[in-house]
């Protein structure tokens, strides 16, 4: 692994909110074409993870580095980087039809005052084509499903033609059929090349598409293929340190200490 | 009909009104996608200090607000962007001390209330050939500047975090677009009114934003209601024998409730939600 080149590099990052540390000492490599998973419970700094790889957040001490230099200093490399916010992060009732907002990936190479070209028209098609929503060009967002826009939302990070693909969340309010057609998605993509990087909370879907899994909880709590991931840790890390997991009965399920609820879905409920 | 349209200044009146239900209507349709219409109501009290403070050192009041509104806008925007202060409290705290200002400041001349009550109000009496002329030439540079930062401001409306990820200047956008409400608030207020502008900004894009979900369409339909409510309103208020601003804002509103009623975003019974 060691050998091959690294996309993304992190030497002991610590990145300090005005009140409070996000994360704290995160030391992480991700290779070329590697499918990395982020999980770990909600606050625990995954979506500042992907922001200081992004280069909008920098860290209060340590080093990041994406394709070999600090993501605030890429200028136009910064494409090589697609982005997938959380859906929630924009107003999905916005009067916006799906071949435009999937154009938006590309304003910014286009340039100020600058419309369209041949060029920028056959990339968002193309982005449409790959994501499978090719026929939905002409539909407003608000009326996708949850699952067709959040592949719109991946075209648009597509339309650059990124080597890197950084999701925030992409499953949240997707019914599971989408989600794993989402992940088979990213799958392919994989295959053709791209390197990419989930952030999820959704350990049980992610561990079966990732070749790598990431724990974090402020820290680094255990990275590594999914096989290899002692799933003890990784459960003490989603749940908290009296997490077991029950595989005895005909539901598996999972058993916490005192503190923590957990909702329908199995995940800690928000306090 | 057309023997009021014979006189110099309804004809004057006329030509504003278009031009400021145009201008207004534009604009307002990224202030109300953006979440910001209490910037605009902002923008537009603070042009009463503007205008005090022109008339109190003898220069052109329009000329002063113009000034005023500008640095009243961005300075909204650079306090709340360093993050001290949300940017609603910051436009809440601006907002109080301009008008305040104005006040103190035409209390301590005395004699122009009368001409300051246009100001406030609106009014069709008051526009003369050189407000035209600056309307119009104003309005230019707001429409002009959008024709060309067309896509930008749509991207920095919809998804500020993601344009400036992709290389659109977000931020530096965002004090653009604080810029054209604060002219858009000049060029509008001799006839809509200090008060009530903010009203003209938001309304037709509200209603607009009702009876569609194309980004093109909703600016269109924004901006022939805004003609629309615009020169309506001023025949009416002429008819009528009211305030021009206030029938202006009123005629805008039943628009508005017209198009909720009809709305196929009510009709559908959803509003999308998150994810």
């Amino acid at each position: 692994m060691a050998e091959e080149r690294a996309v993304i590099e992190l030497e002991r990052v610590t990145v300090t909110y005005q009140y409070h540390v996000a994360l704290e000492d995160i030391t992480m490599r991700v290779a070329a074409g590697e499918f990395l998973a982020i999980v770990g419970p909600n606050g625990a700094g995954k979506t500042t993870l992907l922001k200081a790889v992004l280069g909008t957040v920098r860290p209060a001490s340590g080093s990041v580095r994406v394709f070999g230099k600090a993501p605030w200093k890429l200028g136009g490399e910064r494409r090589r980087i697609g982005y997938v916010p959380q859906g929630t992060a924009v107003d999905v009732s916005f009067p916006v039809r799906a071949y435009e907002m999937v154009m938006m990936g590309r304003y910014g190479r286009m340039g100020l005052g600058n419309r369209a070209s041949a060029a920028d028209k056959e990339a968002v098609g193309r982005a449409m084509e790959r994501v499978g929503i090719a026929e939905l060009a002409e539909e407003p967002i608000s009326r996708l499903s949850g699952g067709q826009r959040q592949r719109a939302f991946v075209a648009r990070a597509l339309a650059n033609d990124p080597e890197l693909l950084l999701l925030d969340e992409p499953t949240t309010g997707v019914d599971v059929a989408a989600t794993e057609s989402l992940y088979g998605l990213l799958r392919r993509l994989r295959e053709e090349g791209m390197t990419i990087l989930v952030v999820s909370h959704d350990i049980g879907v992610v561990a079966n598409y990732a070749n790598s899994v990431a724990c974090i909880n402020q820290r680094m709590v255990t990275h590594g293929r999914p096989e290899e991931v002692r799933s003890g840790e990784v459960l003490a890390c989603m749940y908290g340190p009296h997490a077991a997991f029950l595989d005895h009965g005909p539901v598996p399920h999972i058993v916490v200490g005192e503190h923590v609820h957990l909702d329908e879905e199995g995940k800690p409920a928000d306090e | 009909m057309s023997e009021i349209l014979q006189y110099g200044f309804m004809q004057r009146a006329l030509v504003a009104g278009v031009v400021i239900g145009t201008v207004c209507a534009v604009i307002g349709v990224y202030v109300v996608l953006r979440g910001i219409s209490f910037i605009g109501a902002g923008i537009a009290h603070a042009s009463f200090g503007g205008v005090a403070i022109g008339f109190a050192l003898g220069v052109n009041p329009v000329a002063a607000a113009v000034v005023f509104c500008l640095f009243v806008a961005w300075a909204v925007g650079m306090v709340a962007e360093r993050g001290k202060v949300r940017e609603d409290t910051a436009v809440g705290v601006f907002f109080a001390a301009t008008m305040a200002l104005g006040i103190l400041v035409i209390g301590l001349m005395k004699g122009y209330q009368v001409d300051l009550f246009g100001y406030l109000f609106g009014s069709i009496l008051a526009v003369t050939k050189a407000d035209l002329w600056m309307s119009a030439g104003l309005g230019a540079v707001v429409l002009a500047t959008v024709a060309v930062l067309f896509k930008e401001l749509l991207f920095i409306t919809f998804d500020p975090e993601m344009a400036e990820v992709t290389g659109v200047p977000a931020g530096r956008l965002h004090y653009v677009l604080l810029g054209l409400i604060a002219l858009t608030v000049v060029l509008s207020m001799k006839v809509v009114g200090i008060v009530l502008v903010s009203a003209l900004i938001v309304t037709p894009a509200a209603a607009a934003y009702q009876l569609t979900e194309d980004f093109r369409k909703m600016m269109a339909l924004a901006v022939a209601i805004g003609i629309f409510a615009a020169t309506g309103g001023l025949l009416l208020s002429y008819w009528l024998n009211t305030g021009s601003g206030a029938t202006i804002v009123l005629l805008a509103t039943a628009v508005f409730f017209g198009a909720l009623a009809l709305s196929p975003r009510r009709r559908r019974g959803r509003r999308a939600t998150g994810g």
